[in-house]
């Protein structure tokens, strides 16, 4: 079943001599449920690709269906709304609320959804992602591996429909990093979250199910893992 | 290039780059210099101003001494301190037949003055010139305006005389007097007293006297026989009053005083002088006196204590000062006025430098981090700490350099503009002043700028310190930055704590994320809030202070002004004449005429006695009785004398005991006014209300004795005095003369004390001040009170008058009421503009400081609002990030106005948390230092200012939120950010 449904999408930066094309023409489809790493070159346009997914960014040209919703029709407050439901951003440099403790940080979009706090469901992703004893901790006290935790409890908290994670292990050690894959792929499978990665780590996106290069802002390659393997 | 160079240069670069941080920083410290200005220029100017308006008024000299020979002028002359002398002779009078009001005013009364005093005694001439000989005469208008038919080119004979009166023994008095006894006297209305069996000289501009049972009046001639030829007509001169006999006029006069004539001097001399000029006349004054008369006037008057403890003789009434003039040259003999004033300039002086230093402070706090990017990285090329510390003086002296003469420029225009402004207001008080109290005529007042150099000095050099003060704190921090800092980036929260926060579970289940993240941010992030806390509370406090202060100053200037026992409130207010006779017969013939007339158009009746009745001292309460002790200490340090104890603390007699003024109301308005302060007068015999408060001040008692000092001004506010309980009764003490026995009899007459009224609950019927204890009573009690006070001569207990409109401007119910006289001649009818006398020169100074003080306010609140802003702003550069978090969260427009809005409500209760905390503390301070240098005094609160603080603070903070948090402002911001980075 087709959750996510990219058409023709550009963007551009700047005029005349200045223009940059990040995006060219870029279209592709996600099934729901599946894990998708996008790689490709710094600069390639992977990042600028994941916020016009994410709804953060808006493309100069072409359309992004979420479960059948032409995202960038939506008028702002709709878009947010759609966003805090449907999308889950999981980033390098993990932008947690800085103000906001664990427990906070994890229960933040769930509680801008107006919905109350499910204490125990809590209780139990903080466990599971082995913050217990930090819980009361601001991001500032945390390592860089706990915050990204933190980034990733906060879609297994809320499970949103797609998770979009941009570099999550960029800034991680590789024993970190491998940790923060596997509860991003636990969430993606326990949870039947879609999950679309972006890495220039080719081991680590071997890992999904199909592997989408980018390069000057055009899909060169769009392939199953098992194809490539 | 040096290190130093590299430094300033990285600087400059920066400065630059943030031009908007850097145009607040300047604006900030522009309007610093501003109010330096103002307060400096300003002060002197206003100064300035109202001195030239008492110049107006009363003339520009300084002092004039009487009677003085010419061996004394010569004296006075030699002075160090006097500037320029000016000889006025009293030539006498002479018949005027001229004269259109020959009952009252049959004379000319002559004066010769030289050539400065037409001009220092500010004689107007309307039509002609001055003399320039002593053939010519120069004659007032009232003449002519009570019916003369005198002119230019007039010739007038003079053949001039003195006055004399000569009062006779009564009936049996002399062999009394061969027995012992005293003889009688003779006082008239302006207090000049003419003892029996003597002669004397009448003063001058005394009125018409004409012989009778009880005196002979008898004219000696003055020697100036001659005919003048009339060349000006002048304004009436200040000094010339209605009731006088003689119309002023003014001769040419030589400067050559002979060593036995008597003439006046006037003088002004050199203010720049450090000299009491007044003691050193008093002092050769003193020293041409034989020993006897030294004790006389010693024994009939005050002596003037010098600063080095002399005691002069002086209560002669021989030298006699423009005191007004003095004090606003800041030359008065009231040092306390001038000292308030210093004390103001040095009190704003540090409110500006505060306001500066929260500004340039926080200027740099909320920019640390990207400072300590540029300087880490300087530091790591090897910059020294010094170096670092110089990149903050370089920023702010580089922004104080052009600040400097915009600000001087910008600040004498805004004092100039302000005057401007203002001038209407200053021209009215003035204007009402002289053209209703003294003069009677109009004036036209410049209003120029003052600019001393030495001024233009301070201002620098106050500029210098406080911005030099301001970057300090900052400087010392930023001198610490190290490489390691450099590589920090964007570390918008740091806590230093190791331990977690609480997590805020009671908005989490209760679903509301906007309070969760405003609790959290306010609490959490005090690196970006508690520059606004610190900008609001800077704000709150400054503005609140500056109130307070002003207040303190206002009420201290005010019980210092000497005002009126009673000033009329809106209940007097708004009628055109007035009508007042002592007379009962004719007060109510008149009322009657006024009453029953078609023309009549709205009334009102204000009956008020001054120190008409006294309360027993045993009546009031012991901190009335310790307080004026201690005020009587401070005029005898080595002990009261038994005279004064007897006379005040323990008295023997009706008078020695405390004063009562009295206002009657009619029934009504009693009961009203006692149901509006909560006061049951229901079922009370004969009730009165009392005033809350009694003033006992320094300014109320004179004391002549051997040994008593005039101590520095000090005021006493006392609440409740009484110590009598509601509902019971105190006696109003009264006297009664026994002719038989030659006795005086004490009479009390018994009233019952209703109840306290506060100066809120008077305000309709006006300001009461004064150490006499003010009572209200209702027509019934007046009643009483009349029936039982001995007649002793007075027809009345009080002073009546019926306020009222007509609506006819050719009123018959006016021309008649004009026919009837009071008991001193004078019409018992006049405009009610005599209401507005009690304003006086000090009152219309504390209206014009009152204006200065708001614009200064502004002025101070505009510093905080820009620094406000700068903190707003500040926080939401800091918060790029974390609102970019939210929004890819999904947060909704309304959502997060919300959280901004519970974030404003918690800074703001923070804010007023401390503000409160801290202008508690200035305020207390301020207090105990005014109360021990100006006596216990009940300050008022400011209750306006402090609920237009706290809304200008709130309206302030949620405007700068909404504009810097604005949407336009996004894109803005997104492009400051990438600019911030050197």
């Amino acid at each position: 079943m087709e959750i996510l449904k990219c058409e023709n999408i550009s963007k551009i930066y700047g005029a005349g001599e200045t223009e940059v094309r990040a995006l060219d023409k870029v279209s592709f489809t996600v099934e729901k449920g599946e894990f998708v790493s996008i790689i490709g070159p710094s600069g390639s346009g992977k990042s600028t690709l994941l916020h016009i997914l994410g709804g953060v960014d808006k493309p100069t040209e072409g359309k992004v269906f979420i479960d059948g919703t032409d995202i960038h029709s939506l008028s702002e407050d709709k878009l947010a709304i759609f966003r805090r439901r449907q999308i889950g951003l999981v980033y390098q440099f993990y932008n947690l609320m800085p103000v906001l403790n664990i427990d906070e940080n994890i229960a933040l979009p769930h509680l801008l959804d107006g919905r109350p706090l499910d204490k125990e469901r809590l209780d139990s992703v903080v466990e599971h992602l082995g913050l217990t004893d930090r819980r009361g901790n601001l991001p500032s006290q945390l390592s860089g591996g706990q915050q990204q935790r933190v980034s990733i409890g906060r879609a297994l908290y809320s499970h949103p429909a797609i998770l979009l994670a941009d570099e999550p292990t960029g800034n991680l050690d590789r024993k970190t990093g491998e940790e923060i894959i596997e509860l991003l792929k636990e969430s993606n499978k326990k949870n039947e979250q879609t999950l679309i990665l972006i890495t220039h780590d080719e081991g680590l996106a071997m890992q999904a199910d199909r592997v989408i290069s980018i390069e000057d802002g055009r899909i060169i390659k769009n392939e199953k893992v098992r194809n490539i393997v | 290039m040096n290190n130093k160079k590299i430094v300033f240069k990285v600087t400059g670069t920066y400065m630059r780059r943030n031009k908007k941080r850097t145009v607040i920083t300047f604006a900030g410290i522009l309007v610093m210099v501003i109010l330096m200005t103002a307060v400096f220029i300003g002060k002197d100017t206003v100064m300035d101003f109202i001195r030239r308006a008492v110049e107006a008024d009363q003339g520009s000299w300084h002092y004039q001494v009487y009677d003085v020979d010419g061996n004394i002028v010569n004296e006075i002359a030699a002075l160090d301190c006097v500037d320029t002398i000016g000889v006025s002779r009293p030539l006498g009078y002479t018949e005027f037949n001229k004269s259109g009001n020959p009952d009252n005013t049959p004379f000319l009364e002559i004066k010769g003055y030289s050539d400065k005093l037409f001009d220092w005694m500010n004689i107007n001439v309307k039509e002609g010139r001055v003399p320039q000989n002593d053939s010519e005469i120069l004659i007032s208008e009232r003449a002519i305006k009570e019916g003369s038919d005198i002119k230019i080119g007039d010739t007038i004979d003079i053949d001039t005389f003195d006055r004399y009166i000569h009062a006779f023994y009564k009936e049996g008095e002399e062999e009394k007097i061969a027995q012992g006894s005293e003889p009688g006297g003779i006082t008239f209305f302006s207090g000049f007293t003419v003892m029996h069996g003597d002669t004397v000289k009448l003063p001058d501009h005394f009125g018409y006297l004409f012989t009778n049972a009880d005196f002979e009046v008898i004219h000696v001639p003055a020697g100036l026989k001659k005919t003048v030829t009339v060349v000006g007509i002048m304004e009436a001169p200040y000094y010339e009053s209605e009731g006088q006999a003689g119309y002023m006029a003014l001769m040419k006069t030589d400067m050559a005083v002979a060593e036995d004539e008597q003439v006046n001097i006037v003088l002004t001399t050199d203010l720049k002088s450090k000299d009491d000029a007044f003691a050193k006349i008093a002092m050769i004054l003193d020293s041409h006196r034989s020993e006897e008369e030294r004790e006389k006037v010693r024994s009939s008057g005050a002596a003037y204590v010098t600063e080095y403890g002399t005691h002069i003789p002086i209560e002669d009434g021989r030298i006699v000062s423009n005191g007004m003039l003095l004090t606003f040259a800041s030359k008065g003999t009231d040092g306390n006025l001038n000292s308030l004033m210093i004390f103001a300039q040095a009190f704003f002086i540090v409110l500006i430098t505060a306001a500066s230093l929260v500004l340039i402070y926080n200027v740099f706090s909320i920019s640390y981090n990207e400072r300590a990017r540029y300087l880490g990285m300087l530091s790591s090329v090897g910059a020294t700490g010094k170096q670092k510390r110089w990149s903050v003086y370089y920023e702010v002296f580089s922004l104080l350099i052009p600040a400097l003469p915009a600000g001087i420029i910008l600040g004498l225009l805004v004092v100039k503009g302000g005057m401007s402004l203002l001038y209407p207001h200053f021209a009215d008080i003035i204007s009402m002043i002289a053209t209703n109290v003294i003069t009677g005529r109009s004036c036209e007042i410049e209003c120029n700028l003052v600019v001393n150099p030495v001024n233009i000095i301070f201002i620098i050099l106050f500029s210098i310190i406080a911005v030099w003060l301001s970057a300090l704190i900052p400087a010392i921090k930023i001198s610490k930055v190290g490489p390691v800092e450099s590589i920090r980036s964007g570390e918008i929260t740091t806590v230093k704590k190791k331990k977690g926060f609480r997590t805020l579970l009671s908005y989490m289940k209760k679903g509301m994320p906007e309070q969760l993240l405003a609790a959290a941010s306010v609490s959490r992030n005090r690196y970006s809030t508690k520059g606004i806390v610190r900008s609001i509370t800077a704000f709150t406090v400054l503005t609140l202070v500056t109130a307070f202060a002003v207040r303190s100053f206002s009420d201290i200037f005010r019980s210092k002004a000497n005002r009126e026992e009673f000033i009329p409130g809106e209940k007097y207010q708004g009628y055109a004449y007035s009508f007042g006779v002592d007379d009962d017969l004719q007060f109510y013939s008149g009322v009657n005429d006024i009453l029953t007339s078609d023309e009549l158009d709205g009334y009102t009746v204000m009956n008020y006695s001054y120190f008409k009745y006294n309360i027993a001292i045993g009546d009031f309460t012991d901190e009335f009785y310790n307080t004026l002790k201690t005020l009587l200490e401070m005029y005898f340090p080595g002990g009261i004398p038994e005279l004064i104890v007897s006379n005040y603390l323990e008295p023997d007699s009706v008078w020695g005991n405390p004063e009562v003024n009295m206002l009657t109301i009619s029934d009504e308005e009693f009961a009203e006014l006692a149901d509006k302060a909560g006061i049951k007068t229901e079922g009370l015999k004969n009730p009165v209300l009392a005033y809350d408060t009694v003033e006992l001040t320094t300014d109320e008692y004179k004391f002549a004795f051997e040994g008593a000092v005039t101590p520095d001004y000090t005021n006493y506010q006392l609440k409740r005095v009484l110590d009598v309980k509601e509902g019971m009764s105190f006696n109003m003490l009264t006297t009664d003369y026994d002719a038989e026995n030659e006795e005086i009899l004490e009479v009390d007459i018994p009233v019952t004390f209703a109840g306290y009224l506060t100066a809120g609950d008077l305000e309709e019927y006006g300001s009461f001040h004064g150490k006499a204890f003010w009572l209200f009573v209702p027509e019934e009690t007046y009643e009483y009170l009349r029936n039982n006070t001995p007649d002793d001569g007075m027809a009345d207990i009080g002073v009546r008058y019926i306020l009222f409109n007509v609506n006819n401007d050719d009123s018959s119910l006016i021309r008649r009421l004009s026919q009837i006289k009071n008991e001193y001649g004078d019409s018992a009818l006049s405009s009610a503009s005599m209401l507005s006398e009690y304003t006086d020169f000090k009152t219309a100074a504390l209206n014009i400081l009152s204006i200065v003080s708001v614009c200064f306010t502004i002025l101070i609140a505009i510093i905080c609002l820009l620094n406000l802003y700068n903190s707003v702003m500040g926080r939401r550069l800091a918060r790029h990030r974390e609102l970019s978090v939210l929004d890819s969260m999904g947060i909704t427009k309304k959502q997060k106005a919300q959280m901004l809005m519970w974030e404003n409500i918690r800074l703001l209760a923070k804010s007023f948390i401390y503000s409160a905390l801290i202008t508690a503390a200035f305020v207390v301070f301020l207090r105990v230092v005014l109360n021990n240098r100006f006596g216990r005094m009940v300050f008022t609160l400011p209750v306006w200012m402090i609920v237009l603080t706290i809304v200008i603070s709130c309206g302030g903070l949620l405007t700068f939120t909404a504009v810097c948090y604005s949407e336009k402002r996004k894109n803005e911001l997104i492009d400051e950010v990438r600019t911030e980075v050197v």
